[in-house]
């Protein structure tokens, strides 16, 4: 497989990079790290872009940093800084562990946080985390800035809400309150830091009584995009948290989840599965609050 | 103690050193003056006529500087199959019809990279698309429609042998218990770490050198020499280090072709590289198989008879398909003893890219079949499954009509040993704990008797010269794949010599300077190559023993030794010269002429299969996750009789390497191959076991002296593979209750979340 010729643009701001993009529209694709997007220019599945704008000329978008009661993670910080950032672990060791069990190290050395969200793939490790955390992104445009939730910028499988000029410059998510915990259970029958057949994030936090006051779960894999499970929220909320409580929970994603069968597993093992790791993420992070 | 200086000792590769510093030159990393790319135009249809091919446009393509077809005159056939040209049934290059997806169909040569596969798409191919058969059942319907017009029910009848012997019938009718089972396994792929590759340079007028990634060097000759109309010695063939070969590289490719023929008309060196997804789609895979096994034991769990019924998917040409099918009901009369026994093998053409030889020839397909079913029997007569195997395996002296006379069997001891190593006895016995334990038995032949390709030279050969100051050159066309062999064979001839590891250079891997050697196939290294070089060495030492003798001035009583970096009066040391002294002996006495010994091996009158047989016996321990439904092998044991173990850090390799891909065919790996189409070309969605799957890994070495091999060797390259997949299932059998009929086992087969499937 060969990619198709392309023209490579190299701004060195921003501001240019952005009207770059609006200037050549869906014919432009946005370069971070590269490990999807070249992967999918060899695919003659794909479309393939005239133009790659590439986004390494471009400075202070490598950070992590803890900002009041915020942490703030800079776009095209890599994935292997995420998994070994002691501010992220000390806060949520969980989604540096989501970004230490994808592919390999050379992919982590290469790919970043916002390239993972970008590409939008339904088993992208980085947004059900995040999205249990009520992370939102900082977004750039010629026409000024916004911030959205990442629970609501995915769109589609491949699929992202980004308008034409718009470029995410910016990951922020709230520290953790009290009694508060994250777990993220991703799982792949082989052991190797394979492409997730299922992920789970769930985000607890318990009130002063042991019961679980708010709670935020999130499926990845198992439909076009990362998904919310309110009605398995809605059985922990308001509840003392145990073995069967959590299983409940789990038998409830099981109906909220539209899994597709594919060569790496099938819709119905999926579904078992998302009730399985389901109910494993709930205790571990409930494990993690009362530890 | 070891008798040996050099032989039983882990003697590192000598090879080591360049592969682990990155400076091994592999066919890819060569590059010539002027070298020109090639790339191939491959069939989109599983099935297909060819109305037109039109390569003008291509032509025109600044860069481009030659394009071939099937039309052009290339059309001879390309095969191994000299003795049985009725299965030479594949052309370089399609020239009327498609029979897989993948097929190649044009090639082009350009100035580089890009410009080729520019080229590529500019060849017009009319194609008329056919019906094609995809499953071994829609193959074998009756008026399937046919892969090859002559052959009804896609079933080529001289690669459908039967064997039997003794009276299966009169066997079942004595039988106390009589069970017939039918299994299930699925194409998998060699996965080389290197891929396929071919630099070829045209040297007018009619001389071709080529360096390949093969494992055959000889064969490669003499089929490209066929094709491109040369004389057989006017091809030259190099093999460069191999990134892996697990059975698959014995056979040429249409890169060896189109390299050789592309440069022939450009008259430029041509390198065609292979990428992963022609690895994957069009670079062979092991045949996929349904078996029936019928089996009938006395009361006491004496088997009595066997009859086997083997359909192969064999895609759409031959490859080295017939000697898989027919080994494939070999592997069953060589580990355990039947009085009774019957095979039919029917390897089936489908419109699937082609299968071929695969690290155990049909081994893994045959083994699993046999050693599930060993343990079906032991459960339905309440007997441990390792009594019923020791009351049954053949021992050292047994006479195999399939095989001839077993010269060395450690079966018992290795069942000995690795139930006590396992704790056997004293596993927990009852089922569905999800830890579970089984022990199963291999055996797999060491080297090939067989003569397909008519060769007048012996099937393995060797020449060592000797220098003055004590060193030696080995020159051997033995196929080092990675398996070791050059470090192998070093070890043999220093060893007969009395020299250390370190005094011999190894040059190999060139037909135009070695002797013939057939290559690295059928686990045939150490038995045939280190013959044919301890027969040199013999040789060698012979002469120097001619030499030195008067000076040492030795009478009929004494004899001489090699020893120590010394030929001497044997216990004496002082008796003697230096090893360089007594080459400089016979150097003078023949006036100057090279100093060199020359030996052969041809397994004349030694078998009809193979002179002997390797055996081994494996423990799998595992856990099933019972919510989950995955495996995980938690430690893999092994015992293996390779005869006297010439380096055993090799053989180690070899039986992690096995338990390796092993452990992928029972858990994890298959080609998903949907109306011709591979689904999962790539190693995201092809699952094999990486590090992390690995398991806790024991590998023992039952000592048994072949004596037929060199030192007493036999094989340790293909035999330890075979019994990995049904030493992990009976154990998941014996975790949760799941018996597995079909691999690879899937979690959701475990817990029972597939409709069609049931254990």
């Amino acid at each position: 497989m060969r990619i198709t010729k392309f023209e490579y643009l190299t701004p060195s701001s921003l501001e240019e990079a952005c009207l770059v993009l609006q200037q050549h529209g869906s014919q432009a694709a946005v370069l971070a790290g590269g490990t999807d997007l070249l992967v999918k220019m060899k695919n003659p599945r794909h479309s393939h872009p005239q133009y790659v704008v590439s986004l390494k000329n471009i400075q202070g978008l490598e950070y992590i940093r803890r900002d009041k009661d915020m942490l703030r993670i800079g776009a095209l910080t890599k994935l292997d800084a995420v998994a070994n950032s002691e501010v992220i672990k000390t806060a949520y060791s969980s989604l540096a562990f989501a970004a230490d069990n994808m592919a390999t190290p050379q992919i982590r050395n290469i790919g970043t946080i916002a390239g993972n969200l970008c590409n939008a793939a339904r088993s992208a490790d980085m947004a059900p985390p995040l999205m249990a955390l009520e992370a939102l992104l900082n977004i750039v445009s010629p026409q000024g800035t916004r911030t959205i939730p990442v629970d609501s910028f995915f769109a589609g499988q491949g699929k992202n809400t980004l308008r034409s000029g718009e470029i995410v410059t910016e990951v922020v998510i709230p520290l953790p309150p009290a009694r508060f915990a994250l777990w993220y259970q991703k799982f792949s029958p082989r052991s190797a830091r394979d492409i997730a057949a299922v992920g789970v994030a769930v985000a607890l936090r318990l009130d002063s009584g042991g019961k679980c006051e708010k709670c935020r779960i999130f499926l990845g894999a198992v439909a076009d995009t990362p998904i919310r499970a309110p009605l398995s929220e809605a059985v922990i909320t308001g509840n003392k948290i145990d073995e069967v409580l959590a299983a409940a929970a789990g038998k409830q994603a099981v109906s909220e989840c539209r899994p597709i069968d594919d060569n790496r597993a099938t819709a119905d093992y999926r579904r078992h599965i998302v009730g399985v790791v389901t109910k494993d993420a709930i205790l571990e992070a409930y494990r993690g609050v009362v530890a | 103690m070891n008798k040996f200086s050099v032989i039983g000792q882990s003697v590192p590769r000598i090879d080591g050193w360049a592969k682990a510093t990155g400076s091994a030159m592999y066919t890819d990393d060569l590059s010539l003056p002027g070298m020109l790319i090639g790339k191939l135009l491959r069939s989109p249809h599983a099935h297909a006529r060819i109305l037109s091919i039109d390569v003008s446009k291509a032509l025109a393509l600044p860069g481009v500087k030659a394009v071939i077809t099937g039309n052009d005159p290339v059309t001879n056939k390309t095969t191994h199959w000299r003795m049985r040209p009725q299965l030479a049934d594949m052309a370089a290059l399609a020239s009327d019809r498609v029979r897989f997806l993948g097929e190649e169909v044009a090639a082009v040569a350009a100035v580089d990279e890009d410009t080729a596969i520019e080229a590529l798409s500019l060849i017009k191919v009319e194609y008329e698309p056919l019906p094609g058969v995809f499953t071994i059942e829609e193959a074998i319907a009756e008026n399937a429609p046919r892969v090859h017009d002559e052959f009804d029910r896609n079933i080529n009848p001289s690669v459908s042998l039967p064997v039997s012997y003794g009276d299966v019938e009169k066997g079942f009718a004595e039988s106390f218990h009589v069970r017939t089972d039918k299994f299930s396994t699925p194409t998998v792929i060699h996965a080389y770490m290197e891929p396929h590759s071919a630099l070829a340079s045209y040297e007018p007028p009619g001389k071709l050198t080529l360096w390949a990634s093969t494992a055959t060097p000889y064969y490669l000759k003499g089929d490209v020499a066929q094709v491109m109309g040369l004389r057989e010695s006017d091809v030259r063939v190099i093999k460069p280090y191999l990134g892996g070969n697990f059975g698959g590289r014995n056979v040429p490719f249409a890169l060896d072709f189109c390299a050789g023929l592309l440069s022939m008309r450009s008259g430029k060196p041509v390198k065609i590289t292979y990428d992963r997804k022609e690895e994957f789609n069009a670079a062979g895979r092991r045949h996929a198989a349904r078996l029936e096994l019928k089996t009938g034991v006395s009361k006491e769990g004496i088997l009595l008879a066997k009859e086997i019924s083997v359909y192969l998917d064999g895609g759409a040409y031959n490859g080295f398909g017939p000697t898989v099918t027919f080994l494939s009901g070999l592997y069953h009369t060589v580990v355990y003893r039947l009085p009774n026994y019957k095979f039919n093998g029917y390897r089936v053409y489908t419109n699937n890219p082609i299968a071929i030889g695969m690290r155990g020839f049909c081994g893994p397909q045959a083994h699993f079949a046999a050693e599930t079913q060993m343990d079906m029997i032991a459960e339905d007569l309440g007997m441990d499954p390792v009594e019923l195997r020791l009351k049954n395996v053949i021992k050292t002296g047994e006479i195999v009509p399939t095989v001839g006379v077993i010269k060395s069997c450690g079966l018992t001891e290795a069942l000995n040993k690795v139930s006590s190593a396992v704790n056997w006895s004293g596993r927990p016995k009852e089922k569905g704990t999800g830890k579970g334990m089984a022990i199963t038995c291999f055996g797999q032949m060491s080297g090939a008797n067989f003569n397909f390709y008519n060769t007048p030279y012996a099937y393995s050969g060797a020449e060592i010269r000797a220098y003055p100051d004590g060193t030696l050159t080995l020159f051997s066309l033995a196929a080092d794949v990675g398996q070791g062999s050059d470090t192998l064979l070093c070890q043999i001839a220093a060893e007969e010599l009395g020299l250390k590891i370190g005094d011999v250079r190894f040059i190999g891997n060139d037909t135009a300077v070695d002797p013939v050697d057939l290559g690295a196939y059928s686990s045939r290294q150490t038995m045939f190559s280190g013959n044919a070089v301890l027969a040199a060495a013999r040789d060698l030492k012979q002469q120097l023993f001619e030499a030195a003798s008067p000076k040492l001035e030795t009478s009929v009583i004494h004899e001489l030794e090699a020893r120590d970096g010394r030929i001497q009066v044997k216990g004496s040391a002082k008796r003697g010269m230096t090893f360089g002294e007594a080459v400089m002996c016979v150097l003078r006495a023949k006036g100057g002429k090279e100093v060199s010994g020359f030996g052969t091996y041809t397994p004349r009158g030694k078998g009809t299969a193979t002179p002997a047989v390797g055996y081994g016996v494996a423990a799998a321990e595992v856990e099933v996750n019972k919510e989950t439904g995955v495996t995980r092998v938690t430690r893999f044991t092994m015992a293996h009789d390779c005869g006297t173990n010439i380096n055993p850090m090799a053989v180690e390799g070899q039986v992690y390497g096995s338990i390796q891909m092993g452990l992928g065919y029972a858990l994890s790996e298959k080609l998903i191959i949907d109306k011709g189409r591979v689904m999962n070309a790539n190693f995201l969605d092809y699952k094999m076991p990486s590090t992390l799957d690995m398991p806790e890994m024991v590998s023992f070495a039952i000592d048994t002296v072949d004596p037929e091999g060199p030192f007493g060797a036999k094989e340790s390259g293909e035999g330890p593979i075979n019994c990995v997949a049904p030493a992990i299932t009976n154990a998941v059998y014996n975790a949760v209750g799941f018996r597995v009929m079909e691999l690879p086992v899937r979690p959701d087969d475990i817990l029972g979340l597939r409709k069609d499937k049931k254990g």
